[in-house]
């Protein structure tokens, strides 16, 4: 029998109490039988949440009842609901006898599938109890490996949930999350309005975490709305505790120490130790936040012995570190009583009657400080003592000032001398300045309407470059679609017709075959031409390189690039790039496929500030007037228009042929 | 005897499609064919292919990272690379990592076989892009780091970067075909070794060895 109804029963209050009635009577009736054992073990999870001692009972009883009968039925969910009990009630030793006995027990029973997930489920909680999540993580992931999805669903949910939970708690926010929603999902599905409570209050924790404080407490309220429809006690405890952390970020304190105050209440009242812990170390944190530093330590030492009771690592060691960083606190008092003591003492020594006075005088404001008047008084007393008897010593000192003022006067009027000189220097100097403040004024006023029109020419360029890139885009887009949506209808009517024409299937795979190759090709240039990386016309002439080699070479044709110097520093607006290249594309298959001559030469140079490209082959030549254009030579000189620029092509039968498109620059 | 293969792609139908090409073939064997690159190293122990096609990009681990982990342990198995540019660093890390060689994908239908017989017989294609990078990925590891390549092979790079075609080089060099392809060869191979030095001293100087 499968006991994760611990932590999710399922069912509200009402419901509970009806279930818990009704296995009462199961009880009384079988009381030396399994069926008996079963129904405590049930009547124990159902009340385990509302009222923990009697769940103990229960299972005590289930177990004895085993013994009795000497069968391993329901043993499982004893020892869990023991181990679970003992862990909440702050008695780890208790806890770890009796799932030391549950290991045993599926160690023993390797093939019961329901023990297997009884032990690793409580071994999990139990690690999370004591706050060391790395340790119960995998005890969690493998009862959640061990579940089935059909059969059981709902513990499935709450095992995602309660690994969610550990993520948390081990600050994987992301997992966290992640497995939140799962488990909130899973439960709304099931139409399980406990399950998503949890959910919920775990996804304001997630939050919390993240500092999204206003999101958190969305979701803790949500939580508290169903937990207050589902009359969870303890689950209200700790959503409450959730809220005060929300609204102690978030500065408002008075509602802070509300919920925090209630919790604690609450969770004193259920005996839960966890929660009564968390809610000390919040209130805690909140005295601290409010300055009341006394307040806070009285909470802290509240809260310390109760953690080390109950074997809760984590949460002893952070009331440690804040009663340590109290403690440090007060000793740096001290050490500044210490320092003004001994600076009373240091100058009686030194005989400095002022800095003695003087010393009492801050010792006393610093008693003052701590309310301890009574010392401040006598402090006070002597300082004025000190100043009473130094009023003796007046008149002696006064004679010392005289001698030391006539040798002063002395060397002033020494001084004097030479101040007149620097006096003229000084002159001299401010003159300079006056002049300089003016060039600097001038200057600054130039910088100023320089900045302005630097602006104002920015703008202008910013929105022509937004102009130029819209513009881009829209070729970009209507060349994929030209190029690639044709190959691709193309493709799929090709594919229709070989289905449909058995005849002519051949030729229509090659179609489909040379679309496909087609588009390949395209795509490449599309993405190639875009890259701004590839935009001098140095990356351009390689690209032509490695493309003339690939064609002409398989059917033997030299061929040759005459360039010209300045070339390499050229940059290419994208347009003027794309279209350069696919020209050149064309006039090279073209040689390859029609030409049937042996050689090709390229040149490539600048006239006029516009970019010249000449192919020319040696073939066997065309008579233009009487074979008509087809789509590639009609492609070319759009392109070249399209750029604003000019196209050529000569040709004769057996005198080769030639293609010269001329491209401005600008 | 056929040659074996193994073909790791984690686009499904490329691959379907390429485990069909190849079975059209006689001499070549195909022994498995996967979407991931998780387990390769048992893979490669157990089936013991005499060339492994990769993919440079794949999810969870990457064709380079394989490559890297099928060098732990066979110095010498073939390995070639798919991908869909060869302008972009992966391929270049891709040669360091180890991998013998590359293919583009859109040259997958008309020159796998001849892409594949090239790298049994021990020869390597390498694109003006590869060189640039090969180039500059010297020049920013400053003087001295220069993967050990001689004058001829660095030579042969920059003839490369600037696009001119095997059969060009080694008629402007006077050389044959095949000794262009032996230096380019040779390029990949210290290019790896420089990598794996590289990344030993660098584990000595940050004291994990």
């Amino acid at each position: 029998m499968l006991l994760l109804l611990v932590v999710l029963p399922v069912g509200g209050a009402r419901a509970q109490s009806a279930t818990a009635d009704s296995l009462r009577q199961v009880v009384a009736l079988h009381p030396r039988d399994t069926f008996g054992i079963k129904a405590l073990v049930k009547l124990a999870a159902e009340v385990a949440r509302n009222d923990p001692p009697r769940a103990k009972a229960y299972a005590i009883q289930g177990l004895r009842l085993a013994e009795a009968l000497q069968t391993p039925v329901g043993r499982s969910g004893c020892y869990s609901l023991l181990t679970t009990h003992y862990s909440n009630a702050g008695m780890p030793d208790s806890a770890l006898f009796y799932l030391d006995h549950l290991r045993l027990l599926a160690e023993s029973m390797p093939t019961d599938r329901d023990s297997q997930i009884n032990y690793y489920f409580t071994a999990g909680l139990f690690y999370k109890n004591r706050g060391e999540y790395d340790k119960a993580l995998p005890y969690m992931l493998k009862a959640l490996d061990q579940l089935e999805a059909d059969k059981h669903r709902l513990a499935r949910a709450g095992q995602l949930l309660n690994i969610g939970n550990t993520y948390n708690n081990l600050g994987n926010m992301r997992l966290a999350a992640d497995y939140h929603l799962k488990a909130l999902k899973e439960f709304e599905a099931q139409n399980n309005t406990r399950g998503q409570s949890f959910c919920l209050q775990s996804l304001g924790s997630d939050f919390l975490k993240l500092q999204q404080y206003k999101s958190s407490l969305y979701y803790f309220k949500q939580s508290l709305k169903l937990k207050q429809a589902l009359n969870d006690e303890r689950g209200l405890i700790t959503t409450r505790i959730g809220m005060g952390n929300a609204y102690r970020q978030l500065r408002e304190f008075e509602k802070a120490q509300q919920h925090l105050q209630q919790a604690l209440q609450e969770a004193r009242a259920l005996n839960q130790t966890q929660d009564e812990l968390k809610a000390l170390y919040d209130l805690g944190l909140l005295q601290l936040d409010l300055q009341q530093r006394d307040k806070a330590k009285a909470i802290f030492l509240d809260g310390l012995p109760l953690a080390r009771q109950r074997g809760d690592s984590l949460l002893s060691n952070k009331f440690s570190a804040q009663l340590a960083a109290l403690q440090q606190d007060s000793i740096r008092e001290l050490q500044l009583e210490k320092a003004l003591t001994s600076s009373v003492t240091m100058a009686r020594q030194a005989g400095d009657l002022e800095s003695e006075a003087d010393a009492y005088l801050k010792l006393a404001e610093w008693h003052a400080g701590k309310n301890q008047h009574e010392q401040a008084f006598g402090l006070l007393s002597r300082h004025y003592q000190l100043k009473d008897s130094m009023a003796g010593l007046q008149v002696l000192l006064q004679f010392k000032q005289l001698e030391e003022e006539y040798a002063q006067e002395k060397q002033a009027k020494e001084i004097m001398l030479l101040k007149k000189d620097q006096e003229l220097t000084q002159a001299i100097i401010a003159r300079q300045a006056a002049r300089q403040k003016i060039i600097s004024l001038v200057l600054a006023g130039l910088i100023l309407l320089g900045f302005v029109l630097f602006k104002h020419y920015q703008t202008l360029t910013r929105t022509k470059r937004a102009m130029a890139i819209e513009r881009v885009r829209n070729s970009i887009a209507r060349d994929l679609h030209d190029d690639i949506g044709s190959a691709l209808s193309s493709i799929h009517i090709n594919s229709r017709l070989a289905l449909q024409d058995p005849s002519r299937t051949q030729a229509h795979l090659q179609r489909i075959g040379e679309s496909a190759a087609g588009m390949l090709e395209s795509m490449s240039d599309i993405v190639w031409s875009i890259n701004p990386e590839n935009d001098t016309l140095e990356k351009m002439l390689v690209r032509m390189k490695e493309f003339a080699a690939d064609i002409l070479e398989p059917k033997n044709i030299s061929y040759s690039f005459q360039l010209c110097e300045e070339l390499g520093r050229i940059k290419l607006a994208v347009e003027t790039r794309k279209n350069l290249y696919l020209i050149f594309k064309e006039s090279i298959n073209n040689a390859a496929k029609y030409s049937e001559g042996s050689s090709v030469v390229i040149t490539i140079k600048l006239l006029n500030n516009c970019l010249h490209l000449c192919v020319r082959d040696n073939g066997k030549g065309f008579d233009f007037a009487a074979v008509r254009p087809g789509n590639g030579l009609l492609n070319m000189a759009e392109r070249a228009h399209a750029l604003r620029g000019q196209f050529q092509r000569q040709s004769a039968p057996g005198q080769g042929t030639e293609i010269v498109a001329a491209l401005p620059l600008t | 005897m056929a040659t074996k293969l193994l073909v790791y792609e984690d686009n499904e139908l490329l691959r379907e499609s390429l485990s069909g090409l190849i079975s059209l073939n006689s001499r070549l064997q195909l022994l498995g064919a996967f979407s991931d690159v998780l387990s390769v190293k048992e893979e490669v122990l157990r089936y013991r292919p005499d060339l492994v096609i990769m993919d440079i990009e794949m999810p969870q681990m990457s064709g380079i990272e394989a490559v890297r982990k099928i060098r732990s342990f066979q110095a010498a198995l073939p390995v070639l690379m798919l991908t869909v540019f060869d302008d972009n660093v992966h391929v270049f890390e891709a040669i360091r990592a180890g991998a013998s060689g590359y293919l583009l994908k859109k040259h997958i239908a008309s020159r796998l076989f001849d892409a594949l017989d090239e790298l049994m017989a021990g020869g390597a294609p390498m694109s003006p892009s590869i060189a640039r990078m090969v180039i500059s990925s010297m020049h920013k590891q400053g003087h001295g780091a220069d993967y050990g390549l001689t004058s001829r092979e660095k030579e042969i790079l920059t003839e490369l970067s600037r696009g001119n075609s095997y059969k060009l080089i080694a008629a402007q060099l006077g050389i044959s075909l095949d000794t262009v392809r032996t230096h380019i060869k040779n390029i990949y191979e210290k290019l790896h070794v420089h990598s794996q030095t590289e990344a030993v001293s660098k584990a000595i100087q940050e004291k994990l060895v």
